[in-house]
């Protein structure tokens, strides 16, 4: 039980009265935290019994795995791989079916696509880079037919948004009437996406012979194909696109298991390591197409230890696959963005010894000054190869 | 284990259904809710759990012995040396490189050789500033007599890791808390109704209007603002004022409906912010728990208004600078917050002045609502400043606002989403009244059924692929 404190001392009486009186007369006003819980708590309409919210949680939870059955079977899926994944999906699989059976998802899928046509009647459909593009494993139920999924209007017709991401003047002009500008592909993932893909953009950003087009998904790589297919974006974008230049960086998200037929190959493992980089090279092979420039971004020291010695393992395989690969390269920027002995920092001096944060608070991101060390080495890179797909176009 | 995620639901229907089952055990409860805590942040990242542990261990030991010890000296001794502690921890996680980039900057620009090879590297911890300043609530309302029960272990360690509040808040007052944890909350007296709809609300905030407007609006523009007209780049500043708004408010809106739930009530953060007429109200109205801290352990602490009018505004203005480093390290943070220092000092002036125009304008009938719209306008030039990833990023994204207004055009969706995140704030409270009202009216299976569509609406229609359903970090 509670016991009350003892009785105050006078001092602390009167240091109290002085809190009081500023508190009163304080310039962000006057009321303490008690009168603020009061005030956020107005009297309800009625309290209720633990049984009855628990009925209310019981019948909510029962609805939700009914009508949102697809929802949680696409959240499994793109949990990590490993057994608690695979024991999720053993037990949704069948509840999904059997509620599909009898017509429980119908309700669900009748909104989502109710939901989407009013998205795209707003505008606020798919992003055009990805039309069709999205994919699910070819044994995922979740996705309906093909006739189902949202046409998504190509990028010319559509009203651009600012998140279009199509960059230097390319929103009027389309793909097709780019004339003689050679077009750049950035392609990756998270550590593209932000500060380093509009480094690259601004690097480039007035030279009217390119134009650059930036394809990049969060949290995504090459090891959850059942999650996010790259393989299945990249062959409609590249036939949209015709990018001559392309600066891919994958492989931040793959330090994981990968899901191989009904096996887990474990992270670094033989087995592993050799269908990853078999991945790699399909992906590099699918990039450079006949007469594409590819560069693969290595991936750059990490705060926590064991993930950057993970990227460093993930670094040695885009080296040996872009060794094996006609018009690919590996750029390595492990020594761009680090401390003096090539291993992680926050923050580096740049020429004038003044000390310049180039990652974010999480470790892994560049900020924008990283970006800008990073971008220089891909600008440089562009430029070199410029000259040599003009030729080839 | 962020809240809009199925993890989070399927975590917080096993906490409920134990918790009230041992609404009688009350002892077996707190610790039930306490395992829970440390289970919450070891999702987040379980190797700073010692951290959580060790602060907390800190703020129960000092403000114990401050409730047993009556020598005004030792006591003064402790609480200093107990805050110290605190922030130093805050200090080392949070801005130890910040400091020595800067020291070393400076060394560097006063002519002296490289300073550092290098500079420390420390992980920032999930949550720390928030754990930091529930630490020191503790110890110093311990010190000013304020919480009117003893202070035990385990109650200080729930009040620290308490998961609904433990990453973003809202910030809780020992005072206020730890009496809620002496006596067992009553089962049959739930405030399931609003407890469900701060979470229905909340959820539809964030995961609906933050989610859309950031990566459809914000996001695009902020990263590259030299490539975007002026008309974009003004719809993505009250874009992001929409965002942060529906984002933060949204969180601490699932924070208060799940204590709710389990029976605890948390203090409101936040309360209609953009229909603010003045600096000094829409801190009433942002991140209450926030400014009510910093005014009830900073600026009071440094003097309050008790020194003359200097004093006072050079106390505002501390204040408000440290409020703004609270939020990163970094300078946008301490211009975002030298900047509310100034708008607090202005209105301060302002209000005072016993100039006739000036008193006249203030009667006027239109000067609320033109108030309304400068001070909006004044949170949002904050704004810019707090999303923006450098200075630099932020005086280029103000000058494409002058720059041309041709090209470029948001969708009908994303505009509808500012229009929304924005005036929402202006739907009076009466109207969710009037909703809980006809909520609890209904039979329990029907409420449970409209929360399960409310939930399926807002996941159906919440972005593919991106939270809610993350699988991995980026």
């Amino acid at each position: 039980m509670a016991e009350l404190a003892a009785t105050s001392s006078r001092g602390l009486e009167a240091e109290r009265s002085v809190i009081a009186e500023a508190l009163s007369r304080y310039a962000l006003g006057s009321s303490t935290a008690e009168a603020q819980l009061e005030q956020s708590h107005p009297a309800s309409p009625r309290l209720y019994r633990a049984g009855e919210v628990v009925v209310i949680l019981a019948v909510f939870a029962a609805a939700a795995v009914a009508f949102g059955s697809e929802g949680l079977l696409t959240w499994a899926q793109r949990l990590e791989a490993g057994p608690l994944q695979r024991g999720l999906l053993a037990a949704l699989r069948p509840v999904h079916r059997a509620l599909d059976a009898v017509g429980g998802t119908a309700p669900r899928r009748a909104a989502s696509s109710v939901l989407e046509r009013f998205a795209q009647k707003l505008g606020a459909g798919e992003d055009p880079l990805f039309a069709g593009g999205w994919s699910q494993g070819g044994e995922d139920p979740t996705e309906p037919s093909g006739s189902e999924a949202p046409k998504v209007p190509a990028p010319e017709s559509s009203a651009p948004e600012p998140a279009a991401r199509v960059e230097e003047g390319a929103l009027a002009s389309g793909p097709a009437g780019s004339g003689e500008r050679v077009t750049l592909l950035l392609l990756g993932d998270s550590m593209l996406a932000g500060s380093l893909g509009s480094a690259i953009s601004r690097g480039l950003g007035h030279d009217r012979r390119l134009r650059v087009v930036q394809a990049v998904q969060s949290a995504t790589g090459l090891s959850r194909p059942d999650v996010f297919d790259w393989m299945k974006v990249v062959p409609p974008l590249l036939e949209r696109e015709r990018p001559r230049l392309i600066v891919c960086s994958l492989g931040a998200n793959d330090t994981q298991r990968l899901p191989h037929g009904d096996q887990l190959l474990e992270f670094g493992e033989p087995a592993w390591r050799a269908l990853y980089q078999e991945r790699v090279m399909t992906m590099m092979r699918a990039l450079s197409g006949s007469d594409a420039r590819v560069l693969w971004l290595g991936q750059p020291p990490m705060r926590d230890p064991g993930f950057s010695r993970r990227a460093r393992g993930l670094n040695r395989v885009f080296m040996s696959a872009a060794a094996q690969v006609p018009r690919a390269e590996y750029l390595q920027l492990d020594m761009l963005v680090s401390g003096p002995d090539g291993d992680f920092a926050s923050f580096i001096p740049d020429s004038r010894g003044r000390f310049v944060r180039v990652r974010m608070d999480d470790g892994v991101h560049y900020s924008p000054a990283g970006a800008r060390l990073v971008a220089r080495w891909v600008v440089d890179w562009v430029y070199e190869r410029l000259p040599t797909v003009r030729k080839g176009s | 284990m962020l809240f809009p995620t199925v993890e989070y639901g399927i975590f917080f229907l096993c906490v409920f259904a134990a918790a009230w089952g041992l609404a009688r055990r009350h002892l077996a409860r707190k610790w039930l809710l306490l395992a829970a805590s440390y289970v919450f942040y070891a999702a987040w990242d379980w190797r700073f759990l010692p951290l959580l542990g060790g602060t907390s261990l800190l703020g129960a030991a000092v403000a114990r012995v401050l409730q047993l010890e009556r020598r005004p000296a030792v006591r003064r001794v402790l609480l200093g040396a107990g805050v110290t502690l605190a922030l130093s921890v805050l200090f080392f996680f949070k801005y130890l490189g910040f400091a020595a980039a800067t020291v070393g900057g400076l060394l560097a620009a006063a002519g002296s050789a490289q300073a550092f090879a290098r500079l420390p590297e420390v992980a920032l911890p999930v949550g720390v500033s928030f754990i930091v300043f529930h630490v020191i609530s503790l110890m110093v309302d311990a010190y000013r007599e304020r919480i009117p029960v003893r202070v035990t272990l385990l109650d200080s360690f729930l009040y620290v890791a308490f998961f609904p509040q433990l990453v973003a808040g809202p910030i809780l007052r020992a005072a206020s808390f730890l009496p809620q944890l002496c006596a067992p909350p009553s089962p049959a007296a739930i405030d399931a109704s609003r407890g469900l709809e701060l979470i229905a609300f909340g959820l539809a905030k964030k995961v609906l209007l933050a989610n859309l407007l950031a990566t459809r609006l914000v996001d695009p523009v902020f990263e590259a603002p030299g490539m975007h007209s002026g008309l974009e780049a003004l719809l993505a500043v009250y874009g992001y004022a929409a965002q942060i708004y529906c984002d933060f408010s949204g969180y601490t809106d699932i924070a208060i409906g799940s204590a709710l739930l389990l029976g605890y009530r948390f203090p409101e953060n936040f309360r209609a912010p953009y229909l603010a007429a003045n600096p000094r109200e829409f801190w009433h109205r942002w991140h209450i728990s926030l400014s009510s801290w910093l005014r009830d352990y900073l600026f009071i602490p440094l003097g309050g208004s008790r020194g003359g009018r200097g004093r006072t505004l050079l106390n505002l203005a501390v204040t408000m600078l440290l409020g703004g480093l609270w939020h990163g390290a970094g300078w946008t943070f301490v211009l975002w917050g030298a900047l509310h220092g100034l708008g607090l000092i202005a209105h301060r002036l302002w209000s005072e002045s016993a100039l006739r125009p000036i008193q006249r304008l203030r009667q006027a009938p239109a000067w609320k609502a033109l108030a309304i719209g400068l001070t909006f306008h004044f949170v949002c030039l904050g704004w810019v400043l707090f999303r923006a990833p450098s200075l630099e990023a932020a005086g280029e994204l103000l000058a494409s606002l002058g720059g041309s207004w041709d090209g470029g055009s948001v969708s009908l969706a994303v505009a509808l989403a500012v229009v929304v995140g924005v005036g929402g704030q202006a739907v009076p409270l009466a109207f969710r009244a009037r909703l809980r009202v006809a909520f609890a009216r209904m039979p329990l299976a029907i409420q449970g059924l409209a929360l399960a569509l409310a939930v399926l609406l807002i996941e159906a229609a919440g972005p593919k692929g991106i939270a809610p359903f993350i699988y991995f970090q980026f």
